[in-house]
């Protein structure tokens, strides 16, 4: 008795705030309701909309942009950095320390701060950009044009630090000998780079590629506070569609079916990034 | 070639020391500008003040409600953490000591669940604290973050608990050591290491968490740090510049103290968040 009484306070919290939320959850996107008065059963109506309502498509068009950039911004940033970090030389410990920062603060914090970065008139952004001859007083986060390059922006700036020690952590178990033997050989510093560095770093590329996958299609916080999903719906995402639909207009079994098509998403790519893991591992 | 060397890396120094640069300056100037007054804001926009204006921050923090937020974000962070802590633990002990094939079964449920975004389920899970009269307290922040934070922590200490030799558990039961007592007094304090990495984790979430407050909480009597900083930016950002900067700056230099101190376990506590999956 006494493993499984252990095993109690963790099973009973894991059954009332995640298992019956999502069983419920799905029951929910079934429903035409509003949260509060009686609700009607309907099926997979809720998807059949969210199938022809174009804010949604726009919204996780807008994921799959953010996806796209943020990844490939943080993946190639880290790794070349990491690459950088990893000689033997000073001061590692001190740039490591200061590209780590952003990480640890909340993304409300970061998105406050960079909106003023942004801020048309006296925004260190704009004015960098007139140091450098180019006068503008383009608002950023407000012109549908630039929105979603921005936060986009600030999403790599929070993050890439975090691959970046992700990276450095994985170049360092690549054995020295390794080198050692492709130096005796004549090799160059590139083909050490494309014949030893990236084939050994293959699953921790593809490990980088699907957390950053994975908060790319999450994204919330940043947006919420920078844009709250606008100008216009320039930068709506799927999770910023579904709060205002379920929080705001009420349509709980709406919002619900949405954020259901979008785990349905997260699956279906997580599990093709797994899959195409498993192909390089040794 | 000890040419070619030297270039590599004095390259590399400056390329690092960009974006270090990158990563930091923006925040200095967060702590410049919250020294200013509203007219040097204008006029000496990149560097240091040239008047200190310390009272921006007394203002700032009254204004803001600093003491209520933090106050809140400080209750519901260290809550949490004690109750991950302990829930994980136990449920950890469980899964490392006395394996069965439920417990594996239970295990695998387990870290299923960490494959779903706590955002899915925010809207059910609205539902339940309505149920449980927990929509709009502090416990409706504490309970979904221990249960979000519990997954990864049993498994990160199961792997750890699983490390302690068994040996010293038989050891004390001969020496007559009841099973609670080589829970506790045992094994416990041997896991402390892996706690580090459960609680850096858990802090970082539940100090920074804006989502499930945003939903959960509605009266600014409960608001949290980042629930109430963005509160107070869409009132005063149009008006008080400094304010803002000094509030921003008093809930943001915390942080980095805390992680500039602590920062060898932040940063292997959040690799090995990553790399353990």
């Amino acid at each position: 008795m006494f493993p499984i009484l252990l095993l109690v306070p963790a099973t009973v919290l894991f059954i009332i705030f995640t298992l019956y939320p999502v069983i419920t959850g799905f029951y929910y996107s079934l429903l035409n309701w509003d949260g509060i008065s009686e609700s009607q059963f309907v099926g997979f109506g809720n998807y059949l909309r969210a199938i022809e309502d174009k804010f949604v498509w726009e919204a996780l068009l807008h994921n799959v942009y953010y996806a796209i950039f943020t990844v490939a911004g943080k993946i190639i940033l880290g790794l070349f950095l990491a690459i950088l970090l990893n000689q033997k030389m000073k001061g590692i410990t001190f740039y490591r320390t200061a590209v780590f920062i952003p990480i640890v603060l909340s993304f409300v914090a970061v998105g406050i701060l960079w909106s003023w970065i942004y801020n048309p008139v006296f925004g260190l952004f704009n004015n960098l950009l007139g140091a450098f001859g180019f006068q503008t007083q383009i608002a950023w986060t407000g012109d549908a044009r630039f929105a979603l390059a921005s936060v986009i922006a600030v999403d790599i700036w929070k993050w890439f630090g975090y691959h970046v020690v992700l990276f450095l952590a994985g170049l360092q178990s690549i054995p020295t000998d390794l080198y050692e033997a492709a130096r005796v050989d004549g090799a160059t510093r590139w083909q050490n780079i494309r014949q030893i560095t990236l084939p050994l770093m293959m699953p921790i590329i593809i490990i980088n590629i699907t957390i950053a996958t994975m908060g790319a299609f999450n994204v919330f916080d940043i947006i919420y506070v920078m844009t709250a999903g606008g100008p216009y719906h320039a930068t709506e995402v799927i999770m910023t569609y579904t709060y205002t639909q379920a929080f705001q207009f009420h349509s709980f079994g709406y919002g619900a079916a949405i954020s259901y098509l979008l785990l349905l998403l997260i699956g279906a790519v997580t599990f093709i990034q797994i899959r195409f893991m498993r192909k390089f591992e040794y | 070639m000890r040419v070619q060397n030297l270039v590599i890396k004095g390259v590399s120094h400056l390329i690092l020391l960009f974006f270090s640069v990158m990563t930091s300056y923006p925040l200095l100037w967060m702590l410049f500008s919250s020294l200013k007054d509203q007219g040097e804001f204008y006029t000496n926009l990149w560097w240091a003040p040239k008047a200190w204006l310390w009272e921006n921050y007394a203002i700032a923090w009254r204004i803001a409600k600093l003491s209520t937020t933090y106050w809140n974000s400080i209750l519901v962070s260290l809550a949490t953490i004690v109750l991950v802590i302990l829930v994980s633990y136990l449920g950890a002990y469980s899964f490392a000591r006395f394996e069965s094939r439920f417990s594996k079964i239970l295990m695998l449920i387990f870290l299923s669940a960490l494959m779903i975004p706590a955002q899915i389920t925010l809207i059910p899970l609205f539902k339940v604290e309505l149920l449980l009269h927990i929509y709009n307290t502090k416990l409706g922040l504490i309970l979904p973050h221990v249960a979000g934070s519990m997954p990864f922590s049993i498994f990160l200490l199961t792997t750890f608990i699983r490390s302690i030799p068994r040996e010293l558990d038989e050891a004390a039961e001969i020496d007559g050591a009841s099973r609670i007592s080589i829970l506790w007094k045992v094994v416990f304090p041997l896991s402390r290491p892996g706690m580090a990495t459960v609680v850096i984790l858990t802090f970082i979430g539940v100090w920074n968490d804006f989502f499930l407050a945003l939903v959960m909480i509605k009266d600014p009597a409960n608001y949290t740090i980042p629930l109430g900083m963005m509160a107070f930016t869409q009132q005063f950002t149009d008006t008080n510049y400094s304010e803002v900067f000094a509030a921003l700056s008093a809930t943001v230099l915390p942080m980095i103290i805390v992680y500039l101190v602590f920062q060898r376990y932040f940063i292997s506590g959040l690799t090995q968040g990553a790399l353990k999956l």
